[in-house]
């Protein structure tokens, strides 16, 4: 078998390990780990403001033969952080030539419940992964993030048993060097809240949080309007 | 008529400000009152995904730096114009500190747009956004990319007018600017 031994989890959420890119992520590194693989990870908030943990961030990439980045759609693209990691990874990669084959796969997850919508943030890291010389393994969306929430899939139960299944499938494949296989993405991005539901039941969970905070009558407060 | 220019430009580079220059001097000579905001020399900390902006302090975010001024900016403009190298098809990360700050500007609550679910607007009147993509040579996929972004943003943001350009630096520089005085009249009639 190739050198396919180690696998870099890079979590792209302010949230870190409550996140439910963290969810996702993790799903996916603990099946790796069953099939033999190391798992290394990475919380990249963390990691881009020092030169020290700069260091340290390109020191996890440049061992990894799978780099696994899992984050939030943030204004139909990654979390600012997430782009500058970006920035600094292609500018140490730009300094030498990577001696080794390195595969890469990205996981975007958002709130609204349509996972179609993070299409341009997986474009975004493909680039990314051309630039860097990194061998593409493919993208997987997940909408409806809020209904994950950060907490663990497995315990999450039954609502996410096709995410679940699509990321076992997932593993199989990159475990040997391959795509992720167009079924398990399919399985993933599958649709496990009706919209509407979603919709109604999500707006009804903001009026409770600002009610919680004493602040329900002011939710709809305007402080940068010109004319107040 | 005010316009705010966001320069999410990551190091000193002559292309990129020559042709920044060239567009505050078409924006003034139309008659807009131009603010550019250096976006790598202020303070602006990354989102922290909390929701408070729309939970506990409605409209406003609770990180007290710099991001809390370019939002507010952003809200009172005609025109904002996204200034930024491409970068992998999006936006630089200095750009994108500043818009992940802006979802203070919008409302938690989902409605249905264009057959999608987006958020409520929380002001009623909206800028415009002209995004301006600066690339060393042509690529495709950049530029596609780019260009889709910008249409989502746009969408998310509700601005009346939306336009991504291109420059790439083997252009002629001449060609650019008219493109960008086209767009400019769009948004002028709809101002
Ligand atoms: C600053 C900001 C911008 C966001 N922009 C979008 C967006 O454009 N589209 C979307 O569907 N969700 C958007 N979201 C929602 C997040 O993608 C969603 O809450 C996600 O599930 C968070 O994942 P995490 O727990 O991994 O951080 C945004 C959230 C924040 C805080």
């Amino acid at each position: 078998m190739s050198n396919n031994n180690k696998a870099l989890l890079l979590i792209g959420s302010p949230k870190g390990e409550n996140s439910t890119s963290a969810s996702l992520g993790n799903h996916l590194t603990s099946r790796l780990e069953e099939l033999g693989m190391k798992i290394e990870k990475g919380f990249i908030h963390r990691l881009v403001n020092r030169e020290e943990t700069i260091q340290d961030l390109i020191r996890k990439v440049d061992s990894a033969d799978l780099i696994i980045l899992s984050f939030p759609l943030y204004v139909d693209s990654l979390p600012a952080p997430v782009i500058k990691a970006m920035e600094l990874i292609k500018e140490e990669r730009n300094k030498f030539e990577s001696k080794k084959s390195q595969n890469f796969i990205a996981i975007s997850n958002n709130g609204f419940p349509e996972a179609s919508q993070n299409i341009i943030a997986l474009q975004i890291c493909r680039i990314f992964s051309r630039d860097c010389g990194f061998v593409w393994k493919g993208g997987i969306v997940v909408g409806g993030g809020g209904a994950i929430n950060g907490i663990p899939l497995q315990e999450r139960g039954g609502m996410v048993r096709n995410v679940i299944k699509g990321l076992d499938i997932a593993a199989h494949a990159l475990k040997d060097g391959k795509d992720i296989p167009q079924e398990a993405i399919d399985l993933i991005s599958k649709k496990f809240i009706p919209y509407t539901f979603y919709r109604v039941f999500g707006n009804l969970g903001w009026r409770l949080q600002a009610r919680k905070y004493g602040v329900k009558k002011k939710i709809k407060d305007t402080p940068y309007s010109l004319t107040i | 008529m005010k316009a705010l220019l966001l320069n999410g430009s990551l190091k000193n580079d002559n292309d990129f400000n020559m042709i920044c220059s060239s567009i505050v001097e078409l924006l003034e000579r139309d008659g807009f009152e131009v603010e550019q905001i250096m976006l790598k020399d202020i303070e602006v900390a990354a989102c922290q995904g909390c929701f408070e902006c729309w939970v506990k302090t409605p409209g406003q975010c609770k990180i007290d730096d710099d991001g809390r001024e370019v939002a507010r900016k952003m809200v009172q403009s005609n025109l904002i114009i996204h200034f930024s190298p491409i970068i992998f098809g999006g936006y630089s990360s200095e750009l994108k500190k500043v818009l992940d700050r802006f979802i203070p500007t919008i409302l938690p609550f989902f409605t249905k747009r264009n057959g999608e679910t987006h958020h409520k607007y929380r002001y009623k009147s909206r800028s415009s956004i002209i995004a301006i993509g600066v690339i060393d040579k042509p690529d495709e996929e950049e530029e596609a990319t780019f260009k889709e972004l910008v249409y989502r943003n746009s969408l998310n943001m509700g601005a009346p007018v939306h336009e991504a350009l291109v420059y790439n630096k083997t252009q002629n520089e001449e060609d650019f600017i008219s493109g960008f005085s086209n767009i400019l009249k769009r948004v002028e009639a709809k101002t």
